[in-house]
């Protein structure tokens, strides 16, 4: 009789608490998404370890070299994770004129995800610039400019910190400038995200 | 039993103040910036773009208009497709304090891409922020397609301002010095 008293008391006190439980769980669910960054390593990822990019062939022979160079750089990083070339895939690597006040771009990457997984990634050089793959003058890079935005489908985020110059995934690239090769913090990223 | 009752009605009363506020939350209905933050189950378009560095002088020469302001109205509007994706601005409304350079009415509208319509997101990590109240100087360029202006070199175009001082990506001036490098730069 008495354990059953308490057992009553018991269920009367959680009975009374819920609401404050409820409370704090509702508001706690409330401001879940708000911890959220989507521009910071939150998990958002592809549910593959191999991602198919299709180039456009009618691009100039220069930016679909240096793209496929760059797939190859990320490929063999020491990651789970590869890029490859392929016919059948949403995942478009193309280029055209960004248009006016748009200048200031040299190329855009578009990634789309819902639930943590991305789904689509596409990369556009902007044509308003010239690119080169090799030594032409006053050009863009085209596997330096194709390496960062492929960073980009890997969900590692620009960087604007002059003391991260050296990186690929530094937000800014200047004419004839080479970086064709990945930093440490570089290859740290794509194997944090994708393992080995 | 009446306790029961008791913690029926809060429970309703505190799960429909949950519903509240996740809707306040999933609709932004006073916007206060024109960045967004993404919910896990959002069809998200992440926009990264690779820039070419502007120094002060580039800034000033690729605008159209430069001026001081405050921002009075923030809001998402769609505009055009592109890939089949409705296409996401958002609206950033300024009321001009000072123009330093160019003509403009006194106050206008900005566009910023990317922002929050439903279940739709558009983030453009290189667009800058905007948030409602703040006072800045703004390097601008009219884009015609658009009928509208946008920032020069985006995120490198916009620069805080307070007490006559103004910080960007291209250094500390006063407004001072900007009008008087304006004044240089376009002379030439």
């Amino acid at each position: 009789m008495k354990r059953l008293s308490n057992l009553n008391i018991k269920s009367a006190m959680l009975l009374r608490t819920l609401p404050a439980i409820i409370l704090v769980a509702t508001i706690y669910a409330s401001f879940v998404p708000v911890q959220i960054q989507a521009f910071h390593y939150s998990g958002i990822h592809w549910n593959t370890d191999t991602v198919y990019f299709k180039v456009d062939i009618e691009m100039d022979q220069a930016l679909i070299d240096g793209t496929l160079a760059a797939a190859d750089t990320w490929s063999n990083a020491g990651a789970n994770f590869s890029l490859d070339s392929y016919w059948v895939t949403n995942n478009d690597v193309t280029a055209y004129n960004f248009g006016v006040g748009y200048e200031h771009i040299i190329a855009q990457c578009w990634i789309s995800y819902s639930n943590f997984i991305i789904s689509e990634a596409d990369f556009i050089f902007n044509t308003y610039h010239d690119f080169s793959w090799g030594s032409a003058y006053d050009t863009f890079d085209t596997e330096t400019v194709a390496l960062h935005e492929f960073g980009h489908w890997l969900m590692l985020n620009d960087l604007y910190d002059p003391a991260d110059s050296g990186k690929v995934m530094y937000g800014y690239i200047a004419l004839d400038q080479i970086k064709r090769d990945l930093h440490q913090d570089d290859i740290d990223g794509i194997i944090y995200i994708y393992g080995t | 039993m009446k306790h029961v009752i008791i913690n029926i009605v809060i429970l309703a009363l505190l799960a429909g103040l949950g519903l509240s506020c996740n809707q306040i939350l999933n609709e932004d209905p006073t916007l206060t910036s024109n960045k967004v933050t993404p919910h896990p189950n959002d069809d998200v378009q992440l926009i990264s773009s690779v820039m070419v560095q502007l120094e002060l002088d580039e800034l000033i020469k690729s605008s159209d208009v430069i001026l001081t302001g405050t921002v009075t109205d923030i809001g998402p509007v769609y505009r055009g497709t592109w890939q089949n994706t409705q296409l996401i601005f958002t609206d950033v409304a300024v009321e001009v304090s000072k123009l330093l350079y160019g003509q403009t009415s006194e106050s206008l509208v900005i566009q910023t891409r990317g922002g929050r319509i439903d279940g739709s997101v558009i983030i453009a990590e290189d667009e800058p922020e905007f948030r409602l109240g703040e006072e800045a100087l703004l390097f601008l360029r009219y884009n015609p397609d658009l009928d509208s202006f946008i920032v020069t070199g985006a995120l490198q175009g916009k620069w805080s301002c307070e007490n006559g001082q103004v910080i960007g990506v291209a250094g500390e001036y006063s407004i001072v010095e900007i009008e008087s490098r304006i004044s240089s730069v376009m002379a030439h």
